[in-house]
């Protein structure tokens, strides 16, 4: 078992900032290649979007490019990785339903399903009639969809907290990285009081990554866009697949700021309904919106009627890493090339988080990767930053 | 009079609950616990455990507490999960504007809204109760209310029972609160008093959770006012001086009664008491009525556990020694009907989402943070009664009004707060001499082992707690989120100090981690959905 380390961070190989899924995702993957690594993070475990999300492990939504092959890699790995993790991480593939209203939503639909089977997505075109059967209890007023048997869900909190506990990954939590500086060969981690000699640093902090590459003295364009969660009393599988309107796509791409919603619904092994999802850029402000609310209950009762009726136990906000193209930023710092990042995953972290950690291990020992590493590189907006 | 309750006719008399009338038909489990399948029973009888869920014939799950009992009530043994879903309908939501929403109509709440009216200042007062009085002045059955809990005929007060605040919103001059219960409501008030009472305080022991142990706070309410003979062996048992009256009332109808007592009374008795003599007479007079009516009392003792498999058979009674229990020296007492408490604790919900500021004196007592003339860090809100910290009732009184006169000033009316501010400054005082001689035993977490139930709701054991502890969950909120404590019906209000006391040697965190709930008791998806109009939106 993971020992919680009242003593202080002491000097480590390399210190990972952010205890979240992607944070501790990397951790374990250093530490399975015999490196010698800490994780420190300003709150406690899962402080951030880890816990205020859905457990989404989807290749649907992602369109062709670079971020579809690092989910199907992704996909891959998770599938490979839960069983050792145990049956609390309550890693499900019960396959995606993607839900048209109109004919037009199901011709856009239809052509986003081919370019994702050309780059190896599984899919099928379902019917009015075919989704029923998969969905009973979905609104009967629908167009067509699309089922993704390819698309899982795991529950995140308690998957991080596998992954620590399994590899015995050393975390030190409520201490804050206030500023990051070079140091010989390698990187100085100060934490208030303490410092930390380390040969590498990697910035895991999810919407908060821009402030760790800003204490490093460099820069990173990150974030934090707004979503919110409706949660329901424990109610039985009515919701089958993880289901989601056709407009959520759209959404995902889009840089609006304004809040945006687009329903999708996941039931959970604890019997809980998620109801998502909002997308807003509004700061780090937690407070409760009520339109928000209204906005996703309605979107929720006209998908799933008989949600009407059931009571909701509490609301969730959270921050997703946003980076200005929509696509994770993995790699070194242009100017400190010892500080790693891997952020920008938007709403994707829980499920991109298994191939983020094997490419900052490749970024660190070298070693093939079965995609195009380059594209996510922080180097991309280099360009862009100097002028 | 009859309902149906897995079948069987259950009888029942007018005014009386369904917890109340299956308590009194010999019937102790309500439900199968979530994860463990455990008999369950009721607990609070006030609607905040939600232990007590039964079925209703159309698959809502209902709190059996809150519920009254009726002659065409088909009810059975509440499944773990619901799988039946009730017609679709888009409630129909009332919007209210008042220059003052006062919200509780306990003794505080009472106070506030009579001292409004005789400055012809209209109020709205919304109370979570069918009938006016709080927990202190509660209805008797059929019989007319309390005289004190009558909220007046007065045309001036609009008076709203059986709704719950479930969200708010501060804002300048037009605080905003979202209603459920009864009926739905969107309230707009230039004023909010707050006056929202406290929740008892109950510590966990390895078998707490068994069916025939409640609360004292409902063993009161189950045998003054809900007409329930608690009959045989009947202990109450924890600290603090609520457990006095609460005994008295069980003694009258037990075949025989203890009472436990962690603390001691004696202690109670400090030189400052000297300051309130009345207080001292209350208190002599319950120990002689004690000693009258053949209650044995155990002093410096607690129980250390409940035993029954699905109803409480015994307790083990341990003595505490230098403020531990001395578990090696337990003995077992058979017993019908235990009923715990270690005090009460306020309720913050409310301020919490009007972003009132709290203060935190120790770790069991959060309370809303109010001014001499019960303003709150937000203007427009004030706060009166227990939730800005325990005092019982003369504190709450003396506080409502100042509230009232405060608000009537600040509307142009000439009002006087000092007699009232002396009054409350005084019983603020006697609440503090009582809170530093009633505070829960040292040793409590002594009691606990690995399988006992911490989370009532989701069957979360202390050893979970300390394994996500150990594992890196250094507040509340990431233990909730790895262990589910908390993330049950009834949104951690049993179990949310408990935690907070279990994490806060690991962590420095304000003590209201789990309190702050943004749905502050659960809601339908159509409420939701109707508020704003329920327009779609683009």
């Amino acid at each position: 078992m993971a020992e919680l380390t009242t003593e202080t961070p002491g000097d480590c190989e390399i210190v990972v900032i952010g205890a979240g899924i992607v944070g501790v995702s990397i951790a374990a993957a250093l530490c399975e290649a015999g490196h010698d690594v800490a994780v420190v993070d300003a709150g406690s475990l899962v402080s951030g979007a880890t816990a205020a999300g859905e457990g989404n492990l989807m290749l649907s939504d992602k369109l062709p490019g670079p971020e579809l092959d690092l989910a199907l890699w992704s996909l891959r790995l998770w599938a490979e990785q839960a069983p050792s993790l145990g049956a609390a991480i309550e890693f499900e593939a019960k396959g995606g339903v993607v839900v048209a209203r109109s004919d037009s939503e199901q011709t856009a639909l239809l052509k986003v399903l081919e370019a994702q089977q050309t780059q190896g997505v599984e899919a099928t075109p379902v019917s009015n009639t075919d989704l029923r059967e998969l969905e009973p209890f979905l609104t009967h007023d629908v167009a067509g969809g699309v089922l993704y048997p390819g698309d899982c869900q795991i529950q995140p909190v308690l998957a991080t907290a596998a992954l620590l506990k399994h590899h015995q990954v050393k975390l030190f939590t409520s201490h804050r990285v206030t500023t990051i500086e070079p140091r010989g060969d390698g990187l100085a981690v100060h934490l208030g009081e303490f410092t930390i000699h380390c040969d590498w640093v990697i910035n895991a902090a999810g919407a908060w990554a821009g402030e760790i590459a800003a204490a490093a003295g460099s820069r990173l364009d990150i974030q934090p866009r707004r979503g919110r969660i409706l949660v329901t009393e424990p109610i039985g599988r009515i919701i089958r697949h993880k289901v989601y309107e056709a407009n959520y796509v759209a959404t995902t791409q889009s840089s609006e700021g304004q809040a945006q919603f687009s329903s999708v619904l996941e039931g959970t092994s604890a019997g809980t309904v998620l109801l998502g999802s909002s997308r807003e850029l509004a700061g780090f402000d937690r407070s409760v919106s009520m339109p928000d609310l209204a906005a996703l209950a309605r979107r929720a009762i006209d998908l799933f009627p008989c949600l009407a009726d059931v009571r909701i136990m509490r609301t969730y906000a959270g921050f997703r890493p946003a980076s200005p193209d929509h696509l994770p930023v993995i790699g070194p710092d242009p100017l400190l090339p010892r500080l790693i990042h891997a952020s920008g995953h938007e709403g994707a972290g829980i499920g991109l988080a298994p191939a983020t950690a094997q490419l900052v291990l490749h970024h660190i020992d070298g070693g093939d990767v079965p995609l195009n590493a380059d594209a996510f590189l922080p180097a991309r907006f280099a360009g862009a930053q100097s002028s | 009079m009859k309902f149906t309750f897995d079948g069987e006719p259950v009888p029942f008399s007018t005014g009386q609950t369904v917890a109340a009338a299956l308590t009194a038909h010999g019937i102790s489990t309500f439900r199968k616990s979530r994860r463990l399948d455990q008999a369950r029973g009721q607990f609070c009888e006030i609607g905040n455990c939600w232990e007590c869920l039964v079925e209703h014939s159309d698959g809502r799950s209902v709190r059996a507490c809150r519920t009254p009992a009726d002659e065409d009530l088909v009810l059975n043994t509440a499944r773990p999960v619901r799988d039946t879903l009730g017609p679709a309908s888009l409630p129909k939501t009332e919007s209210v504007s008042a220059t003052v929403a006062v919200v509780g109509a306990g003794p505080a709440g009472l106070c506030a809204t009579k001292a409004l009216t005789t400055f012809g200042i209209e109020v709205l007062l919304l109370d979570q109760e069918s009938a006016a009085g709080g927990q202190l002045y509660r209805r008797v059955l059929d019989e007319a209310p309390h005289p004190a809990s009558l909220a007046s005929d007065d045309p001036l007060v609009d008076y709203r029972p059986g709704v719950y605040v479930w969200a708010a919103q501060s804002a300048s001059q037009a605080h905003q609160l979202w209603c459920t219960g009864d009926e739905i409501l969107h309230v707009t008030a230039r004023y909010v008093v707050i006056a929202t009472g406290a929740q008892e305080l109950t510590l966990p022991f390895p078998g707490w959770q068994l069916p025939g142990v409640t609360t004292a706070g409902a063993a009161q309410v189950l045998t003054k006012n809900q007409g329930v003979d608690l009959g045989g062996a009947v202990m109450i048992a924890g600290s603090g001086p609520f457990l006095l009256p609460v005994a008295k009332t069980l003694s009258r109808t037990a075949d025989s009664s203890w009472c436990v007592d962690s603390g001691s009374f004696p202690e109670l008795l400090r030189p400052g008491f000297a300051l309130h003599p009345e207080r001292v007479l209350a208190f002599v007079s319950y120990q002689s009525a004690l000693k009258s009516g053949g209650t044995s009392v155990l002093r410096r003792h607690v129980v250390a556990e409940a035993l029954g498999t699905d109803h409480l058979e015994a307790v083990r009674v341990a003595p505490i020694d230098s403020g531990r229990p001395d578990l090696s020296r337990q003995r077992e007492i058979g017993l019908d009907h235990l009923a715990i408490s270690h005090g009460f604790v306020p309720n913050l919900d409310l301020g919490l989402n009007l972003d009132c500021d709290v203060a935190v004196d120790s770790v069991f007592s959060a309370r809303l943070a109010a001014d001499a003339w019960q303003r709150t860090s937000v203007e427009g809100i004030f706060a009166a009664g227990e939730s800005t910290g325990i005092g019982g009732g003369p504190k709450a009184k003396a506080e409502g009004r100042v509230a009232a006169l405060t608000i009537a000033a600040e509307l142009g009316h000439r009002s006087n707060t000092l007699l009232p501010r002396v009054r409350s400054r005084r019983a603020r005082q006697f609440a503090r001499l009582v809170g530093t001689a009633a505070k829960p035993p040292v040793g409590w977490r002594d009691l606990l082992t690995p399988e006992t139930i911490i989370c009532r709701c989701e069957d979360v054991t202390y050893g979970a707690i300390l394994d996500a502890i150990a594992l890196g969950a250094t507040d509340a909120r990431a233990v909730k989120g790895v262990t589910r404590c908390g993330m049950g019906m009834c949104q951690g209000r049993t179990c949310g100090p408990v935690l907070q006391a279990l994490v806060s040697q690991s962590t420095d965190e304000p003590a209201i981690g789990l309190q702050r709930r943004s749905v502050a008791t659960p809601v339908t998806l159509s409420e939701i959905a109707a508020i704003g109009g329920g327009q779609t939106d683009a």
